[in-house]
């Protein structure tokens, strides 16, 4: 580049530039964090209890009942009400041994004091969860229970979320649960304070801002984990939620970059970047980078909440830290292949989040992969959010190894490296 | 020295540059005027290596290729419409744009420093542009574009939509920018500023080179009589139209005329580009 400005310091200076205007525009920054952080929290909360019933093909499952509360009897009802599942009342000891020998799918084992924690939003992460006790090989089984039980659990829920008057009243009672929890430190009960008063307000935007019509929170059933307790031990519906809150955002830097772009046409900020002496490969470059460093930020601090915050276990660090990058690649590659669907600001970010939305939602960013059924399972493998999800689940809590992870970061790296020739190869060619 | 030849700019069905030629010696200020939609822009960018031309060739300090960027290097380009980023500081987007020049370090400071100051922006340096006045953008518009001391300076319309001071402003920058060497290409539809900046002039409209040459050149060529107005001892007044108002004045005063007012109407560049289009530049 002479006089002394290297190809790799031009990506720094342009990225950088990017990064800081991004970071200084409020409502790009609540897409790429607040949104997510208020989703992963959100819905974790939510998930960290439990309900059940619906399915097909008849599972036999042992229950193991040791909190003989009203609550835990329902639900047991609940879930019995299900074609799906055969239940049976067992001990611990007899269940263990009857999944281990086969004669059980699974047993699930709800333990003392659950009921009490599982009337709210919240307390179930810190308190005694549901068990659910299954053979590694039947990971197909296990994902299906889990939606069973999620979806019976989630009636009640749903009825919630259409009604944001109670949807408030409930969140006020999650708010003084949290005060008078006395297992929370003083920056938990910090850090949820503040995520229900901005929910609250969330919930107040809601009303009047037609966002349930867009997609937002509305989509079809929401059933989640929690409940879960693989072989690896448990795993929280942190490490559920934070998987999709980190899709969620960085699809908001998506549409942050590709509208961006397409500012800097309008603007005639790229007329001067034309003019000058760098090359227009190296400007787009510059963009990816800054999409990618973008993405990346944001990933790492959801994972930092949920790993310091709320004490998910991350798993494998390096392959997650390689499934955080591999998101990063693709959705960079997407940014840029968007950026090039529309002439103006509004018609980006438009036909982003057209396309995004369904990608999410098929993709499992609002039901989580574990609960899908099997029909949406197998057309959530046409969407990158599902293998961006995937690749994080899989480093954090499926116990993936690098080789297993391969296809996921195959197609997430393809589908990157796809977008950006292809992007780059069309803005480059306009005028 | 900028040399254009021949130059072809077709948008479809509408020739907006058609065949135009011109040459800008090193160091003067050429002017390209005319109205609205005549071209100018257009000219611009293909000088610049923004746009590829349909036919024809751009000389820029001896190199045919604006596209490379060891010339892009030695031009700079401040757009018709203003080109910033709203959400940085003034001297953040002179330090983005001056390092994609290549400048970096003390270098860096210094240029961003005094660009800063030559436009009057050193107290706002640290403010967002968002919250600049019109004025102040386009200074800062300008500054972005001769942060690297380039040696042809391409100014759009550099006084669209600008107060009167930061338009005196803007011209004193242009004279001292002048001063110093720099070739400045300028367009404009005010033709008081062609007149009073430019060495040579260029009235193009739709696309095509109608006159060229120095104010004076087409005002003596094209910009037909002066109006001599005068007031008699009676209090009648005349007007009348005519090529040498001093002779005029003085063949009166030999009639015996007695006169108590004269003024004397020399004609423009706005009479150069009536008899040249039989409109007026501001109608469009
Ligand atoms: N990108 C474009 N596409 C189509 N027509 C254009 C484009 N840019 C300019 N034009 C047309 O070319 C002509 C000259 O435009 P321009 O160079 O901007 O004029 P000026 O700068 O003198 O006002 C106008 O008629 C304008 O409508
Ligand atoms: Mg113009």
């Amino acid at each position: 580049m002479g006089r002394g400005s290297s190809t790799i310091g031009l990506l720094w200076t342009l990225a950088s530039k990017d990064l800081r205007i991004l970071f200084r525009d409020k409502a790009g920054l609540f897409w790429m964090l607040g949104f997510p952080l208020v989703f992963g929290l959100f819905f974790g909360a939510i998930f960290s209890v439990g309900a059940g019933s619906g399915g097909s093909a008849k599972m036999r499952v042992a229950v193991v009942d040791e909190d003989r509360g009203p609550e835990a009897r329902a639900f047991v009802k609940r879930l019995a009400e299900s074609a799906a599942v055969l239940l049976e009342d067992m001990s611990e000891a007899e269940a263990v041994e009857a999944v281990r020998k086969g004669r059980k799918t699974a047993y699930l084992r709800i333990p003392k004091g659950w009921g009490k924690e599982g009337a709210s939003f919240f307390g179930g992460g810190e308190g005694p969860g549901l068990r659910l006790g299954m053979d590694p090989s039947r990971r197909a089984e296990e994902g299906y229970l889990q939606g069973l039980i999620m979806e019976a659990w989630f009636g009640g829920m749903r009825e919630l979320f259409g009604d944001p008057v109670r949807m408030r009243a409930q969140l006020r009672r999650s708010l003084d649960r949290i005060e008078e929890a006395s297992d929370l430190t003083i920056p938990q009960k910090m850090l949820f304070r503040t995520f229900f008063a901005s929910l609250e307000k969330f919930v107040d935007d809601m009303e009047g801002s037609g966002l349930e019509g867009k997609g937002g929170f509305e989509g079809p059933r929401l059933e989640i984990d929690r409940i879960a307790r693989t072989r690896n031990g448990p795993v929280s519906a942190f490490a559920v939620t934070f998987p999709q809150s980190i899709l969620w955002g960085i699809l908001g830097c998506v549409t942050g970059f590709a509208i961006t772009l397409v500012r800097e046409r309008v603007h005639g900020t790229w007329l001067r970047l034309r003019a000058s002496p760098v090359p227009i490969s190296v400007l787009l470059a510059g963009k990816g980078l800054a999409c990618f460093l973008a993405t990346s930020i944001v990933a790492f601090f959801l994972l930092f909440v949920a790993g310091v915050f709320l004490g998910t276990d991350l798993g494998h660090l390096p392959r997650l830290v390689a499934a955080v990058f591999a998101c990063g690649v693709c959705f960079s590659g997407i940014m840029m292949l968007l950026s090039t669907c529309g002439r103006t600001e509004n018609a980006v970010a438009g036909i982003g989040w057209a396309v995004m939305m369904p990608m999410a939602m098929a993709g499992g960013g609002m039901i989580p992969l574990i609960a899908m059924p099997s029909w949406l399972l197998r057309l959530s493998d046409f969407s990158p959010v599902k293998w961006g999800i995937y690749a994080l689940e899989g480093a954090m809590w499926r116990g993936l190894g690098w080789t297993e992870l391969l296809p996921a970061f195959g197609i997430l790296v393809g589908l990157g490296v796809l977008g950006l020739s292809l992007g780059t190869y069309v803005l480059s060619r306009r005028p | 020295m900028i040399e254009v030849r021949d130059l072809v700019k077709r948008f479809g069905k509408r020739t907006a540059v058609d065949s135009l030629c011109f040459w800008v010696e090193a160091g003067t200020c050429f002017g390209l005027l005319g109205p609205n939609g005549a071209g100018k822009t257009t000219t611009i960018h293909m000088m610049a290596g923004l746009l590829e031309p349909d036919g024809g060739s751009v000389l820029l300090e001896g190199e045919a290729d604006p596209t490379r960027s060891s010339l892009k290097r030695r031009i700079g380009v401040a757009p018709q419409s203003v080109a910033l980023y709203d959400e940085l500081s003034g001297k953040e987007n002179l330090e983005f744009f001056g390092r994609l020049q290549g400048l970096s370090g003390n270098g860096l400071k210094e240029r961003v420093g005094s660009a800063l100051e030559l436009v009057g922006l050193g107290e706002r340096a640290g403010d967002r542009v968002a919250g600049y006045s019109g004025g102040m953008k386009r200074r800062l518009n300008l500054a972005a574009a001769l942060l690297h001391d380039p040696a042809v300076l391409m100014l759009d319309e550099p006084t669209a939509g600008v107060d009167p001071q930061s338009r005196n402003r803007i011209f004193e920058n242009v004279e001292a920018l002048k001063k110093r060497g720099t070739t400045i290409l300028y367009t404009t539809h005010y033709l008081e500023e062609a007149e009073n900046l430019c060495d040579r002039v260029a009235i193009l409209d739709h696309g095509r080179l109608l006159a060229i040459g120095t104010v004076d050149e087409l005002v003596r060529e094209h910009g037909g009589d002066s109006i001599l107005r005068y007031v008699t001892r009676d209090g009648g007044a005349r007007e009348v139209s005519c090529k040498d108002p001093l002779g005029e004045i003085a063949r009166l005063g030999r009639e015996k005329v007695e006169i108590r007012e004269v003024q004397v109407r020399r004609p423009g560049l706005e009479s150069v580009f009536l008899h040249l289009t039989g409109r007026n530049l501001r109608d469009g």
